[in-house]
């Protein structure tokens, strides 16, 4: 396949995408080098996603020519892509998580006979294991697996599939820091051993540490392709945004002479007989923001489902003024001044099929501002959803847009903007900026110190450790459902964080 | 795709679909040896005279209860097969409230059946809704085996206690006088004469316009929705999620309870042995065609209403067309309709002006 050094894998000639009224991809051309890793950076909606299903015959171009190995091609379906040698790693993974994993990879591509050839396809994939050093039990089930396991079968899977170009949309969104590190590890390897991989991100950082080549996108164009080399993270933010970054704004010292507005004292959480938090203590005043780190799965699920008024099965006191959580009822916590921005954004922070309309009420849809009557008044709704979708500046501004049509930072933007509409006396974010862009990221990371400024108690959970120094004014790291240690953030590095968050001690 | 495009696709999925229908049933009337024209005669008098279109809009209108009733509950994502059951429930509320009160005058008399068919199916709805809610039990089997249940507490009840002795029919006693709702031919729609159709089609047609306006434009029906689609979401936002399945089960199962307005208080006046030829199944079609719009609900209704009583006429126009043939171009019909890749693969092929897709 390799013969010619530097023969374009694939190359893009003014390729154009529409759907109904939006441009999603208009006049994009680029290629990508055989056996390179290429990275295609934008913010979210910037047209990366659908190039890709492009190139994987899950879209139909509306004009333009894609040419593979320099023959131009028409895919009718992705069964044409891949006969190519094309793969994809979507976002979300296509696993069926009761099948094992030599089932899910062998799924779709089963030899048309009426028993599966079970030991030829397990001795081939067993060659592929050894051959790109993966290591996965072919007879474990996925449901048993971790995220970044679950990963490796998906890329297993297209090897299977004699994949000779790997496209990975955001591979490292759901990774914890050391699953993207090993990640990062085999995607050098398969380019060593002549495979072209195209790495869809908006973390800059993994695209300047190995990609060779990397194409930047805005608004569905393409604004330019280089080489990786030479660029630094703000020079490659700035081209990708458009302009250049703003830096977060100084904020008041915290008042340590307030009394604490939540206050959280020796919480312990149990589920099927293991104890998921033990002895977790810590108050939040009024202006301050907590930052709660740790890797993803230590005990965080658990505290902000208690926060959220979600699980009230507890031991311990959790009291918010002077008041027990649970014996609220969560609308009147909502009314009160509760904001909420949940983990998962589209299981539990909005309703996908429900347009941004009705998302924007949710949780709200009782307030009189709303209702008179028992009955929606609708012209004051729309003109409130109006206004937020300008102040939260989403895209598009049309309250009858469905959620799921919108980028997952938009999808955040309403988030917030419902969540932000009353004064916020208590605001539970976890993971805000999970698959958001670096433009919504600045926004959104803008709003909190905002909010703190006016005087919001804030308690922050995130596995990312810049977003928590960034944002916190103090530190509280989260390991096996314990807090390992805490800081002002003055004092925080990351080493010292690193250490507690794997369980170390000072 | 926005609310109105996605509305129109599926209008045209829906008429695709009758489309196909009629087609295929033209066809099995050609295999079986008869005019294939007579489906079409069938059809057509079941609409434009006034004698079908009153057995049409009599047929319609149970159908536009259980409809209303499993869509509710698909609304709140729940699956309720159990309005066969809520129905015979709701029949057996009027029966006893007229045993109870047999001299009330009609002023009184037709909101008391009303009332008592509501309160009765709403309370056999509510049994399913609450062991979903706290038991955990599934919606689907526990509505099953309560089909079974109310069909015979009320087999048992019209055929022993309650029978009426003056007659070998299976049927009970029968109602008090004021409790009959008004043929629409009494009203002074001569058109509808020896026609069953009556006063009850009103009392559907408002509460589908009632249920329209409940889901779409209260908090109430704004929960029950956005439990449908997320619960994990509604509970976050502080939606009762339990409360709303409960309460979806009882309003499903005083809608499926309201057809004893048509079929007991508006025409036999009494009880008979399985008077319903599956109402609450063809309800569930009903819902599915209509995607659960209690307007489409409208409609839909009228279409399987047609279906119906086309099917019965077919029988009596030929010869060759048996009953059990009847019912088969029926259901083939109800499936035709109710599938809607049907609807979606016409309109696209005569798009393409008749060619395969590219």
């Amino acid at each position: 396949m390799n013969n010619a050094q530097s023969a374009a894998a694939f190359e893009f000639e003014g390729v154009t995408k529409i759907f109904g009224s939006v441009t999603a991809n208009s006049d994009v051309s680029f290629s990508v080098e055989s056996g390179t890793i290429h990275g295609v950076v934008g913010e979210n909606g910037a047209g990366k996603s659908t190039i890709m299903k492009i190139l994987y015959g899950m879209y139909h171009p509306d004009g333009g020519t894609i040419l593979v190995q320099g023959k131009p091609v028409r895919f009718k379906s992705s069964h044409d892509a891949i006969s190519l040698g094309i793969g994809m790693v979507h976002q979300h993974f296509m696993l069926v998580p009761t099948l094992t994993v030599w089932q899910n990879v062998v799924l779709g591509m089963e030899p048309k006979k009426w028993n599966l050839n079970r030991n030829n396809s397990i001795t081939e994939l067993n060659n592929i294991k050894c051959q790109f050093g993966f290591q996965v039990d072919l007879h474990a089930r996925i449901s048993d697996l971790t995220v970044g396991q679950q990963q490796q079968v998906e890329i297993l899977k297209l090897l299977y599939r004699k994949a000779e170009i790997l496209i990975l949309d955001e591979p490292t969104a759901v990774l914890t820091p050391q699953e993207v590190d090993v990640l990062l590890e085999r995607l050098k390897n398969l380019r060593d051993l002549g495979k072209t991989v195209v790495f869809i991100s908006h973390k800059l950082r993994e695209i300047l540490s190995f990609t060779e080549n990397v194409t930047i996108m805005r608004h569905g164009k393409v604004v330019e392709t280089l080489p990786t080399s030479g660029l630094t993270e703000s020079s490659l933010a700035e081209k990708m945004v458009g302009r250049k970054l703003r830096a977060l704004p100084v904020r008041k010292p915290v008042d340590t002479a307030r009394s604490p507005r939540l206050s959280i004292d020796n919480l312990c959480v149990e589920k099927d007989g293991q104890a998921k938090l033990s002895n977790v203590s810590f108050d939040v005043r009024p202006g301050e923001i907590i930052g709660i780190a740790g890797v993803d799965g230590n005990g965080q699920h658990e505290l902000v489902q208690v926060l959220m008024n979600v699980a009230r099965d507890y031991e311990g006191k959790v009291l918010l003024d002077g008041k027990p959580l649970r014996e609220c009822r969560t609308y009147e916590l909502k009314q009160k001044g509760l904001a909420v921005v949940p983990p998962d954004r589209l299981k539990e922070a909005v309703v996908t099929d429900f347009c941004i309309r009705e998302n924007y009420i949710l949780g709200h849809h009782w307030e009189k501002e709303f209702v008179s009557h028992g009955t929606f008044q609708m012209p004051k709704i729309q003109a409130a959803v109006k206004s937020a979708l300008e102040t939260f500046d989403v895209r598009p501004r049309e309250p009858e847009w469905p959620m799921s049509g919108l980028s997952g930072g938009n999808q955040q933007k309403v988030v917030l903007a419902r969540e932000f509409a009353r004064p916020v006396e208590l605001l539970v974010a976890a993971q805000p900026t999970r698959g958001v862009d670096i433009g919504a990221i600045e926004f959104i990371h803008a709003r909190f110190i905002q909010k703190r400024d006016e005087g919001a108690s804030i308690v922050l959970v995130s596995t990312e450790l810049e977003e928590i120094l960034q944002l916190s004014d103090r530190i509280l790291v989260l390991y096996e459902g314990k807090i390992q240690g805490q800081c002002l953030r003055k004092d925080a590095t990351e080493e010292k964080l690193g250490l507690w968050m794997t369980g170390g001690q000072q | 795709m926005t609310a109105k495009t996605r509305r129109i696709a599926e209008t045209k999925s829906a008429v695709g679909g009758c489309i196909f229908a009629l087609l295929l049933g033209t066809f099995i009337l050609a295999v079986s040896g008869e005019n294939p024209t007579l489906l079409f005669e069938a059809l057509s008098n079941s609409i434009f005279t006034g004698f079908g279109l009153g057995y049409t809009l009599f047929y319609a209108t149970p159908l536009i209860f259980t409809g209303l009733s499993v869509a509710v509950c698909f609304r709140c994502g729940l699956f309720n097969i159990g309005a066969e059951g809520q129905l015979y429930m709701g029949a057996l509320g009027i029966l006893l409230v007229s045993l109870l009160l047999p001299n009330a005058p009609a002023i009184a008399a037709i909101p008391l059946g009303i009332l008592s068919a509501a309160l009765l199916g709403g309370l056999w709805g509510a049994i399913a809704g609450v062991l979903k809610a706290k038991r955990g039990s599934h919606e689907v089997i526990v509505t099953i085996l309560l089909n079974f249940v109310a069909l015979y507490i009320v087999n048992y009840l019209i055929l022993y206690p309650l029978d009426d002795p003056t007659t070998q029919k299976p049927e009970s006693l029968p109602l008090g006088a004021g409790y009959a709702m008004p043929l629409l031919s009494e009203i002074g729609l001569t058109v509808f004469d020896t026609t069953p159709v009556n006063t009850s089609l009103f009392v559907a047609i408002a509460t589908a316009l009632v249920i329209r306006f409940l889901l779409k434009s209260t908090p109430f029906g704004f929960e029950m929705r956005s439990v449908g689609y997320s619960s994990s979401a509604s509970r976050i936002a502080g939606i009762s999620v339990g409360r709303q399945t409960i309460l979806a089960f009882v309003i499903s199962g005083i809608l499926a309870g309201m057809v004893g307005l048509n079929d007991v208080q508006g025409y036999h006046h009494k009880i008979i042995e399985g008077f319903s030829p599956q109402y609450g199944f063809t309800g569930i079609a009903v819902a599915l065609l209509a995607r659960n719009n209690p307007v489409g609900i409208l409609f839909a209704a009228l279409l399987f209403g047609t279906l119906h009583n086309g099917a019965r006429d077919l029988e009596f126009l030929s010869d060759k067309v048996t009953k059990e043939l009847a019912y088969v171009i029926q259901a083939v019909l109800i499936a035709a309709v109710a599938a809607p890749r049907f609807g979606e693969t016409l309109f696209g092929w005569l798009r393409r002006g008749g060619k395969k897709p590219a």
